[in-house]
């Protein structure tokens, strides 16, 4: 009896290897193949650009040219280009989360004249391509006499221009329930001190999301700092980066490009890892379990 | 709770003094840039161009040293090869507060001419005794995109005509003498498909030959070089002089989408899967490729490991010699708000890097001697090349609709010419239609 439960479970435990096995071979085949861009653009990156091309590809490059990432660095004034992205994303962010989820808050919590028809008509904006605002958005920056300057980039997160964004927030905040909000309100809590206090610890995975979301937007930004940056001294990363492109017939240097890639994607990076587990959760949570 | 709101309130006190930081040294930028125009009187310009990471920092002493040269003004570059036709159109279209010089590629230049963006600088030029502003010194073929009924839009700076790059090691190797000047269709393609060589080291025709299997290719084109280029050479024409009408169906041109089918298919250029996978000129560079058709700027022969060689590209059947030009120009805002100060920094700056890169497209400065003190680095006999090929470079026929009348000619054409090995003969009356209806909608403006 106890010899045939012990080869039952010995069986058992051989299937369950066998099958984690298979799901690992696959599951890392999947991750090769995802991965493979990234793997390419660093060895890209430790070639020379008389390398780049030899046929067939040499993955390995020896000697690997570390050197890249620094002479990249140095060949334009990355040091001020990262000062500039710093500052644009930290203001930005900063700006889009606190009038999105203020304006969320409003959509999700108050009940006024024509609110539907509003958010609708915020949400529709989202189908506009972004071409149709492209010439009409330069020229009121334009007339205010800001192009030229970050402030197109940043005064227009506080704007709350992001309406996925408050939909996402405010599908969040709808999930929150209103006795909440009105144990808050008997206590002799104003609407702000309920936002404050009340709504906002609530909504931590949401924002941390969005949070992300602005973060990445912000620093990958290409076509707003090429519009409004006339100034090369106000240049960003991404405005940067495309120095390596090649010009009248400079020949595109790749594997500069390739390392000032790498490191743009960096911060994303290890930003995704340390806030995944948030990430995700504010993504997939979309309220409270009653 | 003391801890959140003391939070909520240094946040939005950061914020706040950031904001006003951002606004004020907006201000402050301003007021220095007025101060500068008045104690100096000197006006600030600001250029756009399409410079890449080492060009821009060429550009920038160029301009360093105008700069400490002027009076009357300070031109700011911003330079970023990125989007760069996006940002100038957008740019311009929204009026002031876009750049008030900026680089402009010959097809722009007709379309942004045509729309009014550009500033018409016909007068400035007569009245200016700058080297730059002699218009007659211009070829006629460089001026024309920058010109829009007899008024002029801009200047070209640069020009760069199709010549051929060879690699005369292998034609060592094989035994065959260099191009001679008198090189025309039949002999090119028959000394491309003798330096055409598979593994076993047989060339197309003979017994045996393994198309499939080939390591080294003749020639190579994949659109580029322009048929237009062929048609040219074969006394054709894609738009007449006049703008009426695309005779691409006429013997001539004919012959021309002929011959460059023919080279698209023949065993001596690689597939276009191959030319996509392993690189275009990069075949050339890395030995794959015998000859291959460059713009002369590209100088290749500096470039590359091997002993290569700068000829004129073959002439037409009856002997023909034209080449493809492709021009750079510059041009001024219409908008910008002192044409005055701008137009001398524009005719001081492209005088300037007229000298900088191959070709200046003045007939004075295109001779050997002139052009041996400006680029050192290539020999006699390729700069005799440049000169010989600058004789006869001829450009496009840019128009308004141009894009338009491209897109057809390029999607419906060339495309399946290419990529699909179609036939011109049964394309052709196909295509010829739809090119005429776009020159008759412009016409009839």
């Amino acid at each position: 009896m106890v010899d045939i439960l012990h080869g039952y479970r010995q069986s058992n435990r051989i299937r369950n290897v066998t099958k984690k096995i298979i799901l690992y071979v696959i599951l890392s085949a999947i991750a090769i193949v995802i991965l493979m861009p990234f793997f390419w653009m660093l060895s890209t990156a430790l070639k020379s650009n008389a390398d780049i091309f030899a046929w067939p590809p040499d993955f390995f490059p020896k000697p690997a040219l570390w050197g890249n990432f620094v002479k990249a660095w140095h060949a334009m004034p990355f040091n001020i280009y990262l000062i500039n992205s710093i500052f644009i994303v930290v203001l930005g962010m900063v700006a889009e989360i606190t009038s999105e989820t203020l304006v969320a808050y409003g959509f999700a919590r108050f009940k006024f004249p024509g609110r539907d028809l509003i958010f609708f008509i915020l949400l529709s904006t989202m189908m506009l391509p972004f071409h149709v605002t492209l010439i009409p958005t330069y020229l009121i920056w334009q007339k205010l006499g800001l192009v030229g300057q970050f402030d197109p980039l940043v005064i227009r997160a506080w704007t709350a221009w992001g309406p996925f964004y408050i939909f996402l927030l405010r599908q969040f905040l709808m999930g929150i329930p209103v006795e909440l909000d009105e144990a808050a309100e008997i206590d002799g809590a104003t609407p702000l001190q309920t936002f404050v206090h009340v709504i906002l610890p609530q909504i931590k995975p949401a924002l941390l999301a969005i949070c992300i979301f602005a973060f990445r937007g912000y620093w990958n930004d290409f076509l707003g700092p090429v519009l409004y940056l006339n100034d090369m001294n106000k240049y960003t990363m991404t405005l940067g980066m495309y120095f390596f492109m090649g010009g009248v017939n400079e020949q595109p240097s790749w594997n500069y490009l390739m390392a000032m890639s790498i490191v743009i994607a960096l911060p994303m990076l290890i930003l995704f890892f340390i806030a995944q587990r948030y990430f995700i959760e504010g993504i997939t949570f979309t309220g409270l379990k009653e | 709770m003391k801890k959140r709101i003391s939070i909520l309130i240094s946040t939005i006190m950061i914020l706040s003094i950031l904001v006003s930081g951002c606004s004020s040294s907006s201000n402050k930028q301003n007021t220095s840039s007025k101060n500068t125009t008045n104690t100096n009187k000197k006006v600030t310009i600001k250029l756009s161009t399409w410079a890449g990471a080492d060009e821009s920092k060429q550009l920038q002493s160029i301009i360093d040293k105008l700069n400490a040269n002027s009076k009357d003004y300070v031109i700011e570059q911003n330079s970023n090869p990125a989007d760069y036709d996006t940002r100038i159109t957008t740019q311009l279209s929204a009026g002031d507060g876009g750049p008030d010089l900026f680089w402009v590629s010959a097809q722009r230049a007709t379309q942004l001419a045509a729309q009014g963006a550009l500033l018409d600088i016909t007068d400035y030029l007569s009245k200016s005794s700058n080297k730059a502003a002699n218009v007659s010194d211009y070829y006629e073929n460089a001026l024309a995109p920058f010109k829009y009924q007899n008024k002029i839009y801009g200047l070209p700076w640069a020009e760069n005509p199709v010549v051929l790059y060879i690699n005369k090691d292998m034609f060592d190797k094989a035994k065959i003498p260099y191009p001679d000047g008198t090189w025309n269709w039949d002999k090119f393609l028959s000394v491309a498909q003798q330096l055409t060589v598979d593994a076993n080291g047989k060339h197309p025709g003979e017994a045996g030959f393994d198309k499939n299997n080939i390591k080294q290719w003749g020639f190579t084109l994949n659109g580029w070089p322009p048929v237009q280029m062929f048609v040219w050479q074969n006394n054709g024409e894609v738009i007449t002089p006049d703008f009426k009408s695309s005779p691409i169906d006429t013997p001539e041109a004919k012959k021309a989408f002929e011959f460059y089918s023919e080279l698209i298919n023949s065993p001596a250029v690689p597939s276009q899967q191959t030319i996509k996978d392993q690189g275009f000129d990069t075949m050339f560079k890395n030995q794959e490729v015998a000859m291959f058709m460059g713009g002369a700027a590209d100088s290749l022969e500096t470039q590359v490991k091997f002993n290569c060689g700068v000829y004129e590209v073959p002439s037409g059947p009856t002997g023909k010699k034209v080449t493809f030009g492709d021009l750079y120009g510059m041009a001024i805002n219409a908008k910008t708000k002192n044409p005055d100060a701008v137009f001398k920094a524009f005719i001081d700056l492209t005088n300037a890097i007229q000298e900088w890169k191959v070709v200046p497209p003045l007939k004075s400065e295109v001779n050997v001697d002139a052009l041996k003190k400006l680029h050192s680095d290539r020999s006699t006999e390729t700069l005799d090349t440049i000169v010989k090929s600058m004789s006869y470079a001829e450009g496009f026929r840019y128009f308004v609709n141009y894009p338009d009348w491209d897109n057809i000619f390029w999607n419906q054409l060339m495309d399946p010419i290419i990529n699909n090995k179609a036939n011109p003969d049964t394309l052709i009356p196909k295509v010829k239609p739809q090119l005429d209806n776009v020159l008759k909608q412009y016409s009839s403006k």
